[in-house]
C-alpha cells in the first residue's frame, strides 16, 4: 500500500464524517481514518481552524465532529484539485 | 550628454497601460484563485505556484514603468537625464528582482516533491537580490536578460525532473507547454522594454502574451 499524502487524508477523513451521515464520534473517525492518535489529533485541529470541520456536543456531552459548508465544498472539489496538481505538475 | 529620446505618443502609453492592466488583471485572478485553494488545502504546490504569478504580475508592472522611462528619455520637465537614468536604474533592479524570484518559485512548484530537502524559501530571494545587484553593477540590461534566460534554462530542467517523476495518467493534458510559453514569453517582454523593436512585432508579442496567461487562467479557474 503507497503512503497516502496530506491531501489525500484530508479528504479520507471529510468523507469518513460525510459516509457516516455527517456526524461521527472521535473515537470510530480514529479508526477508520487509519492514523496514529497522534496526528489524528493533529488532522482534527487544523480541519477545525480551517473551517472544514465543526465539532459539536450533545446533551450527554458526547463530542461529534460534523463537516461544514466549506468541508463539503472540499469534498465536491476534489478530484477536479487532484487532476489540476496532475495537470501541471505541482 | 545623449539627446533625450521625445516621449511616446499618447495612445501608445494608454496602450501600454491597457496592456499591464490586462496581464497584472490575470496574474492577480491566478493569484487569489490558487492562494485560496492554498488556504483549504496546505498543499505546498498551489504555494509555490500562486506566488509565481504574484510576482510576474509585480514584474509585468515594473516592465511596463522601465519601460516608458526608457521610451520618454525625460519624464516631464522637472526631471533631469540623470534623474531618469536613476529611477530606471532602481526600476530595473527591482524587475530583476521579481522577475527571478517569478521563475524561481515557478522552479520550486516543480521540484518541491521530488527532493529529499527543499532548500529553504529564503534561498530563491537571496538569488534574486544577487542577480539584482548584478543587474545594477553591470549597468547593462543585457546582464539582467542574460540573468532571466539562465533561470528559465533551470526552469526547464526542472520541467524535465518533473515529468521524469510523475507518473502521470494518459488522459491528463500536461500543462508543461504553458509554462514554458509563460516565461519565453516573459523573456520577449523584457526585450521589447530595453529595444526599440517594430511595433507589429510588439503588437503581436503582446497579443500572445495575453493568449497564453488567458489559456493559465482557463484551466485554473475551470479546474478549481
Amino acid at each position: 500500500m503507497t503512503r497516502r499524502d496530506r491531501l489525500e487524508i484530508i479528504h479520507d477523513i471529510l468523507s469518513i464524517i460525510r459516509k457516516h451521515g455527517n456526524s461521527i464520534l472521535p473515537t470510530p473517525l480514529l479508526r477508520y481514518s487509519n492514523l496514529s492518535t497522534q496526528n489524528f489529533n493533529r488532522y482534527m485541529s487544523e480541519l477545525i481552524e480551517k473551517g472544514l470541520v465543526r465539532e459539536i456536543q450533545d446533551e450527554n456531552g458526547r463530542r461529534y465532529y460534523t463537516l461544514t459548508d466549506k468541508g463539503f465544498k472540499f469534498l465536491e472539489k476534489y478530484q477536479k484539485i487532484r487532476e489540476f496538481i496532475e495537470e501541471f505538475g505541482l | 550628454m545623449p539627446p533625450p529620446k521625445p516621449l511616446p505618443p499618447t495612445e501608445f502609453i494608454a496602450f501600454e497601460a491597457l496592456y499591464f492592466s490586462v496581464i497584472f488583471l490575470l496574474c492577480f485572478i491566478l493569484y487569489y484563485k490558487l492562494r485560496e485553494v492554498y488556504k483549504i488545502t496546505d498543499y505546498k504546490g498551489f504555494y509555490f505556484f500562486s506566488n509565481t504569478f504574484l510576482f510576474l504580475g509585480v514584474a509585468y508592472f515594473l516592465r511596463s514603468v522601465t519601460f516608458l522611462l526608457f521610451t520618454s528619455g525625460v519624464l516631464l520637465d522637472e526631471l533631469s537625464f540623470e534623474g531618469v537614468r536613476g529611477l530606471m536604474l532602481f526600476s530595473v533592479a527591482f524587475l530583476a528582482y521579481s522577475g527571478s524570484v517569478a521563475i524561481l518559485y515557478n522552479i520550486y512548484s516543480l521540484l518541491w516533491r521530488w527532493l529529499e530537502k527543499i532548500p529553504s524559501e529564503a534561498l530563491i530571494h537571496i538569488i534574486a537580490v544577487l542577480i539584482a545587484l548584478i543587474s545594477i553593477i553591470a549597468r547593462s540590461p543585457l546582464a539582467f536578460v542574460t540573468s532571466q534566460l539562465i533561470l528559465t534554462l533551470f526552469l526547464l530542467m526542472a520541467i524535465f525532473i518533473n515529468y521524469r517523476h510523475y507518473k502521470f495518467d494518459g488522459k491528463v493534458k500536461r500543462a508543461y507547454p504553458l509554462y514554458i510559453l509563460l516565461f519565453v514569453f516573459w523573456l520577449l517582454n523584457l526585450s521589447l522594454a530595453l529595444l526599440l523593436l517594430p511595433i507589429e512585432w510588439r503588437f503581436t508579442i503582446y497579443g500572445l502574451s495575453v493568449a497564453v496567461l488567458l489559456v493559465i487562467a482557463y484551466r485554473v479557474l475551470k479546474k478549481l
